[in-house]
């Protein structure tokens, strides 16, 4: 199969004053169509500066140095600025983290969503807003009250579900999700990742889910990619990395998970902290915290490699893992 | 509702205050200020000095010997009733003045006004978008030029430059009186051709001010997330510049305009000065130059009242304007 | 901070304060015009003669070797009467910066400290200086009040203008009551004399070193603009008093030639206020580290 999303030795850096700061430092990902992808990683592993240059948002000081972000077979980055501007949305759409600041806080939301609509193409008021209340319908909203009130207005959690609203107004390819659920009570939680399933399967839609908790890679997603400093680290199927993990780093993941069964105590938090992305360590960025590190992990950066089966790990080691480890 | 009822309470305080404040302190002139007016009475009009004394008490409504207080009392009174005062100058009511001079303020000041505002705002708007442009160092020069240079002195230069010396404009008045006023072109013409220098001085001084605030305000509102989150669905630049940012970095500016339209009241009077331009600023002037004790504390109550009052407005406009303000104490 | 062999207090007291207002290119130009005004103000009146005998036929003359700015309308040097009214114009505004700051810091604190209904009543006075324009109250009190002297000037002045500060005070001030040090001070009982002086106003002391200069600024804008109006009268070498009389007087604006004489007290005035400006921002810099770039 051809995916849908194809990035290639990504390299995104940010100019800071004392030298370049490697958010993004030679990371490569393929997403299929109409799966959901999970990228999951700590923050600062560059999983959202990613995402960003999925749009070619990067904002500055921050610059994409090198690598290519191939969409249905074109380069996103070599885009000229109104074509740009016609697949922002059109064909991926984000839906950020803390999305609750997302909307103009003077405009009400149905002149938003229009606002979306018409940059996009010549689309009438009332088509916009016919559309906008089906997916309001969708995200268990009530449209009229919704469309003619401020962002304000609105609790968080109805904010957020706007904001997915107007991701999926002009009905993308694919949508982004960057933590949709942090900074959102349990419950309310739980309400999204229902939806966000119930979405997926009524249209069809290829997600990418941005997220340092597993408990909502475990519902949601097909296929997860796990990053640490920048780098993709191990690509695979949600049972093989649930169940059959080949990187130390997830192996460390999915044990730190505390899980409603089973003590607490038992849970082992990965020891260490991340890296310093300024001056990061030669060789593996996480031969530090690894109880697996051997000398070449401390000299030679592992490449992402195929150990068949569209399973890519990036460890010198990673034969010798697994979950008990 | 609370709120605005307390706010208004506090306004109606102050002006108590500044009332009070400048009735005694005209009652406590060293000297009588009687007795210069009375002379002036009995030299023009060959009164005798008691009957001029008399007369000039009356119109001033100011008994040396009556008790303080109870000249207050009667003050706040006639306060009520509209009386301002009369003009021992000019020898007719206040508010008869006001009558005259008011609309040639608020015509040359709020055209003055909108255009400063219209023209900075734009300009700090277009600064604060895009980041790297030759107008910002120029502006922001300009900004500093104007802001050291009192109005007198903007003023003073365009007179001497266009109408002293290249005759362009008139040096003097709001039109040229040998013209009967009313809607005719000659006198329309006229009155346009009077009101271009005080307009420019005034524009050219404040729209530096206008500029810098409005960059300030959009500079902080584009490091939002909904403008960024704006440009990742893909929206026109322009639009996001002007719905998405202006829109948003305008609201602190539209509480300086509330209360810069009510100063305006007050007469820009260098400005008016200097033009000898028939407003309330000129009169102001005038009044405190020769002394005409009733016309400037009429004047200055109405100036205090407006200045006052449009504050108030302003501060319960912007809660309104701003959908996500609740009106709070 | 960078290291040096120069202890590190004298440093950062002496030091560094000239080294951050030359970095600043503005500020130090700023801070060279203050200086030439303060000499000019100082020294001048004693080193420039005045020569105040008139010659008609000597009216507007352009600048010349013997007169350098020109002279005025009878004749009379105007570099002189420049030099000679500086140090009226200046000690004016010196005057009214102080009296204006300490209104401002007495009133500021005194709100700041004690809350209440005195905050309450303070604050109120403060919000109608604020809200009345501040022009028409000196022009009132300049035609009731016939001042004579840069003192009584200076007071003048600062009647209308300490508002600002003192709200400002009074921010700060309840902003560092809320912080510990405060607490500590009071609770290893340290009077409230130390409490003010030691703690308090170090402070609040960066914020009135700015302000005077806007203070200062203020008042020969406002000096100037009522002597203008001639609602002052004072000596005629004042910058304010050539103004006036260049205006309304002397028809010197109706002569080309006399461009430098009434060209000369504006672009005093206007450069004044640049320098203030500039050297305050770059005070500004000094006292708020965060502001260097």
């Amino acid at each position: 199969m051809i995916p849908l999303l194809s990035i290639r030795d990504l390299v995104v850096e940010f100019d800071l004053g004392r030298g370049a700061l490697r958010a993004v430092n030679r990371a490569s990902l393929d997403v299929q169509p109409g799966e959901v992808m999970a990228v999951v990683g700590e923050s600062g592993s560059g999983k959202t500066t990613l995402a960003f240059s999925i749009l070619n948002l990067v904002p500055p000081p921050g610059r994409i140095a090198d690598g290519e972000i191939l969409f249905e077979d074109k380069d996103v980055l070599f885009l000229g600025p109104e074509d740009l501007r016609k697949y922002r949305w059109k064909e991926v759409s984000m839906v950020f983290q803390a999305a609750q600041n997302a909307m103009n806080p003077v405009m009400r939301i149905a002149d938003q969503m229009v606002d979306t609509a018409q940059a996009h193409g010549k689309a009438s008021k009332g088509e916009v807003l016919e559309k906008a209340s089906e997916l309001l319908g969708m995200m268990r909203l009530e449209p009229s009250q919704i469309l003619r009130s401020y962002p304000h207005e609105l609790s968080g959690g109805m904010r957020q579900r706007v904001i997915i609203v107007l991701s999926l107004l002009l009905g993308p390819k694919m949508l982004i999700l960057d933590e949709p659920t942090t900074a959102l009570d349990v419950v309310t939680q739980a309400y999204i990742l229902d939806i966000l399933a119930d979405v997926r399967e009524k249209l069809g839609l290829t997600m990418m889910l941005l997220t340092h908790d597993m408990s909502i890679v475990a519902k949601l997603a097909d296929r997860v990619a796990v990053m640490y400093a920048g780098r993709v680290m191990e690509v695979g199927k949600i049972e093989e990395i649930f169940y059959d993990a080949k990187h130390p780093y997830t192996v460390g993941l999915i044990n730190a998970a505390p899980s409603l069964i089973g003590d607490i105590d038992d849970k082992k938090p990965i020891p260490g902290s991340p890296p310093n992305l300024l001056n990061p360590p030669p060789g593996c960025p996480f031969h530090p915290r690894c109880a697996h590190a051997t000398p070449r992990c401390q000299e030679e950066e592992p490449e992402l490699k195929d150990i068949g089966d569209g399973r890519l790990v990036a460890c010198h080691n990673w034969w010798l893992i697994n979950r008990d480890s | 509702m609370l709120i605005i009822v307390r706010r208004a309470g506090i306004a109606l305080l102050t002006l108590l205050i500044v009332i009070t404040l400048t009735f005694f302190l005209l009652r406590k002139v060293p000297g009588d200020p009687l007795y210069m007016w009375a002379m002036e009475l009995v030299q023009t009009h060959g009164l005798d000095f008691e009957s001029a004394y008399e007369q000039v008490k009356q119109m001033y409504d100011y008994d040396p010997n009556e008790p303080l207080g109870q000249q207050y009392i009667r003050y706040i009174k006639g306060l009520m009733k509209g009386n301002l005062g009369t003009s021992m100058v000019y020898k007719i009511s206040t508010n008869k003045i006001i009558v005259r001079a008011l609309p040639w303020t608020v015509f040359v000041l709020s055209i003055s006004l909108l255009i400063s505002f219209g023209l900075g705002s734009l300009m700090g708007m277009v600064i604060a978008w895009k980041r790297k442009t030759a107008l910002e160092p120029i502006v922001t020069a300009y900004a500093a030029f104007t802001g050291a240079t009192p109005d007198y002195i903007t003023a003073l230069i365009l007179l001497i430059v266009f109408a002293a010396n290249l005759r362009l404009f008139p040096m003097k008045g709001a039109y040229d009186s040998a013209l009967t006023p009313g809607f005719n072109w000659p006198f329309i013409k006229s009155v346009l051709r009077h009101a271009v220098l005080p307009i420019t001085a005034y524009v050219f001084e404040s729209t530096a001010a206008w500029a810098m605030a409005m960059k300030g305000s959009a500079v902080s509102v584009l490091g939002e997330d909904y403008i960024m989150a704006a440009r990742a669905r893909g929206l026109k630049e322009r639009r996001i510049m002007i719905s998405y940012m202006g829109r948003n970095a305008i609201l602190p500016l539209v509480t300086g305009l509330a209360i810069a339209l009510g100063t305006m009241l007050g007469g820009a009077t260098f400005i008016e000065t200097i033009f000898s331009y028939p407003g309330i600023g000129w009169f102001f002037g005038q009044a405190t130059t020769r002394m005409d004790f009733g016309l400037m504390q009429g004047l200055f109550l109405v100036t205090a009242v407006v200045t006052i009052f449009s504050n108030l407005v302003a501060d319960i406009l912007y809660s309104r304007l701003d959908p996500r303000i609740k009106v709070e104490g | 901070m960078s290291v040096t062999a120069i202890p590190s207090r004298l440093y950062r007291s002496i030091y560094e304060p000239f080294v951050i207002i030359g970095r600043n290119k503005r500020a130090f130009i700023g801070l060279i015009i203050l200086i030439i005004f303060a000499l000019m103000a100082t020294v001048g009146p004693e080193v420039v003669p005045l020569d105040t005998t008139q010659s008609f036929e000597k009216r507007f003359q352009w600048p010349s070797l013997e007169h350098p700015l020109g002279t005025d309308h009878v004749g009379r040097d105007t570099f002189q009467q420049i030099v000679h009214g500086s140090r009226d114009v200046l000690i004016t505004a010196f005057l009214a910066a102080i009296f204006a700051t300490g209104v401002a810091v007495l009133i500021g604190m005194l709100a700041g400290l004690q809350g209440g209904m005195i905050d309450a009543v303070l604050m109120l006075m403060t919000n109608a200086i604020l809200t009345v324009p501040s022009l028409p109250v000196l022009m009132i009190v300049a035609s009731v009040w016939k001042v004579k002297d840069p003192v009584r000037l200076g007071l003048l002045l600062s009647i209308w203008a300490w508002g600002g500060l003192a709200r400002a005070i009074r921010s700060q001030i309840l902003s560092l009551k809320e912080r510990e040090f405060i607490e500590a001070a009071r609770a290893l009982g340290l009077s409230t004399f130390h409490v003010v002086f030691r703690e308090l106003l170090p402070n609040v002391m960066p914020y009135v070193a700015i302000n005077f200069f806007t203070l200062m600024r203020g008042a020969i804008t406002a000096s100037v603009g009522l002597m203008f109006l001639g609602l002052i009268p004072f000596k005629a070498t004042n910058w304010g008093m050539m103004l006036s009389l260049a205006a309304w007087q002397t028809g010197a604006i109706y002569v080309p030639k006399a461009l430098f004489y009434f060209g000369s007290p504006m672009a005093c005035i206007i450069l004044f206020q640049l320098g203030a400006f500039f050297f305050a921002n770059g005070l500004d810099e000094v006292l708020n580290p965060r502001l260097r770039t």
